[in-house]
């Protein structure tokens, strides 16, 4: 059952050629598309955890590089720094460090620049002369006078580069300068960030230096930008693609994609057809949902001594996954999910309603139309509740 | 009506679905009441320790997330029992979500926590919550006896539909007279009455 691994590593899952196309995918993803067509161009995917963004990442990576004269650099944030201390800056030194590597060691300019980056990365000491008690001008006359800062009237929609991405920007334009052909970065791992403040200032900053040094980007960002004001950060960007859960509507695309993504991963004979109907439709069409629970399903049959995953071992994984999504829900909350489930209705405005959707418990599926719904696990949980009540 | 509880398991049935797991990585929960965590821990390790032939390392990150990813990374290999995240703050639970691409690994990983805690992790943590969705058990007394109960109405279920000549009584009456047939499933079908002590009229 290892093939149905959901904590596994998703680049070890596409070398073991375990990737299905989606439905909708031409011979090249859309990311690489865009990159291709638009190599500076700037790209933002948000979508639901195990919607299998980082499947998509890696798989549009080899097929950027293959196109003449781009290079396609992934890198997985959180792996290079603490993203509790994410904050503007931090992806420039990335990009400059990725670039370092790509560019040429000469003209001199360039080898600075690739030093510079080192440095940022790193860290450094530099000596900086003792300030005097008593304040001097230019000319080392004694200073009588102070500073009285006017801010401006005018205040750009979005802010100035500040002096710290200025500096960072001019080196990343030396080693662009050195690299002839295209560079894009693909940035994982950004969806796990909470706060949106800070995951502002580095689109703000980071991203439009990005952009203006002509790296091309591809990054994934945190779902609650989808949701009220914070949608705006997205206009940032020149392109933003919602990956959400796929269709399991019986005799959809979606469905029929799931089934073969099963079928990749296990023969007939050790998962019939009617075992493979259910597990796709009680995914919901989330992928990392969709190896959990045929692993859960696998171990039943395992734990029962059979060779087969029989509908009774799926409704055992179904009954537990549920089980496990409905542990700590508060009374609000099952409410809402209530709501949802009978009479369709959910507007995600507050953090709890957010958080309903970031834990699966609801499900957002891209239309048109649009529409969420309650992950298939708990519905049978939910009717039975109410039932009850 | 109670809220659905998580499937409850006994701690030796966990510890074979554990050893016997082939899938590298992957991540479970046990919960179980708060002062049984500990204890439930070490048995955990001597149970894995039988059946796998070697002992799994047993981990107490008190010291928060960071100190969890701290210890999941110096055990890449081995299997992991943590014990001790009862403690951890809303901050911490987030920092291991966070770290969630650090905490993928080779060894297996089963977290023993209490009810408070395992909320905590589903609800702040939801990258690493995604892993362990099908994988999280209770292990509690009353748990388990509900689940004796379920299990038994359900093979008791299964029984009558292979006889459905036969109701419980034509069962019974045919052990005390000495005629039941000689198939296991009507031994099987007498101890799940209550009435194993007629076996030996056969």
């Amino acid at each position: 059952m290892n093939t149905f691994d959901a904590a596994a590593n998703p680049r070890k899952a596409v070398n073991r050629g375990f990737y299905v196309a989606p439905p909708a995918r031409g011979k090249k993803s859309a990311i690489a598309l865009r990159a291709e067509i638009e190599p500076s161009s700037t790209q933002m995917i948000v979508g639901g955890v195990g919607a299998g963004k980082t499947t998509e990442l890696l798989v549009a990576e080899p097929e950027i590089e293959a196109v003449p004269d781009m290079y396609a650099r992934y890198v997985d944030v959180s792996q290079r720094h603490d993203l509790r201390k994410m904050d503007d800056g931090v992806l420039l030194v990335i990009a400059g460090v990725e670039l370092a590597k790509l560019a040429p060691d000469q003209p001199k300019e360039v080898h600075e620049a690739k030093e510079q980056f080192r440095k940022w990365e790193r860290g450094y000491v530099v000596s900086v002369p003792i300030e005097d008690d008593y304040p001097e001008d230019d000319d080392g006359e004694p200073r009588n006078y102070h500073y009285v800062h006017h801010p401006p009237v005018l205040e750009p929609p979005l802010p100035a580069f500040a002096p710290g991405t200025q500096e960072k920007l001019i080196f990343l334009r030396t080693l662009r300068a050195a690299i002839t052909p295209h560079v894009v970065l693909i940035l994982d791992s950004l969806d796990r960030m909470t706060d949106v403040d800070r995951f502002r200032r580095v689109v703000h900053q980071d991203v439009r230096a990005l952009k203006a040094a002509r790296v091309g980007l591809v990054l994934v960002g945190p779902a609650r930008v989808l949701y009220g004001p914070d949608r705006a950060i997205a206009d940032v960007f020149d392109h933003f693609t919602q990956q959400s859960a796929v269709d399991v509507t019986p005799a959809s695309e979606g469905h029929g994609f799931l089934l073969r993504v099963l079928r990749k991963r296990a023969s007939a004979d050790m998962l019939p057809d009617p075992s493979c109907e259910r597990l796709a439709r009680a995914s919901g069409g989330v992928m990392r949902d969709l190896m959990s629970l045929a692993r859960r399903a696998g171990e039943e049959a395992y734990v029962e001594g059979s060779d087969v995953i029989k509908p009774k071992h799926v409704e055992a994984a179904v009954d537990a996954f549920g089980r496990t999504m409905f542990f700590g829900l508060r009374k609000p909350e099952i409410d809402k999910l209530q709501q949802l489930r009978t009479r369709g209705q959910f507007v995600p405005t507050t953090d709890d309603d957010i958080a309903l959707v970031e834990t699966r418990r609801v499900l957002e599926y891209v239309g048109p139309p649009s529409r969420f719904a309650v992950h298939p696990c708990i519905e049978a949980l939910l009717a039975a509740l109410a039932k009850a009540a | 009506m109670e809220l659905p509880a998580l499937p409850p398991v006994d701690p030796a049935e966990f510890a074979l679905r554990v050893a016997a797991r082939p899938d590298p990585g992957a991540w479970s929960l046990l919960v179980v009441p708060i002062d049984e965590v500990a204890p439930t821990a070490i048995d955990l390790v001597r149970e894995i320790e039988t059946l796998e032939g070697h002992a799994p390392v047993l981990v107490s990150p008190r010291g928060g997330g960071a100190r969890f990813v701290a210890e999941v990374e110096r055990y890449a290999s081995e299997t992991i029992v943590a014990a001790g995240v009862d403690g951890f703050t809303r901050d911490d639970w987030e920092e291991l979500d966070l770290a969630r691409s650090r905490l993928l690994r080779e060894g297996e990983v089963v977290v023993v926590l209490g009810p408070d805690a395992a909320a905590e992790l589903l609800r702040r943590a939801p990258h690493l919550a995604s892993w362990v969705s099908s994988f999280a058990w209770t292990s509690n007394a009353e748990a388990l006896r509900a689940e004796h109960e379920r299990r038994k109405a359900e093979r008791l279920a299964d029984l009558r539909a292979w006889a459905p000549s036969m109701t419980d009584d034509d069962v019974v009456r045919l052990a005390e007279q000495g005629r039941i047939p000689g198939e296991p499933e009507y031994a099987e079908w007498l101890v799940l009455l209550g009435r194993g002590d007629l076996l030996g009229s056969r």
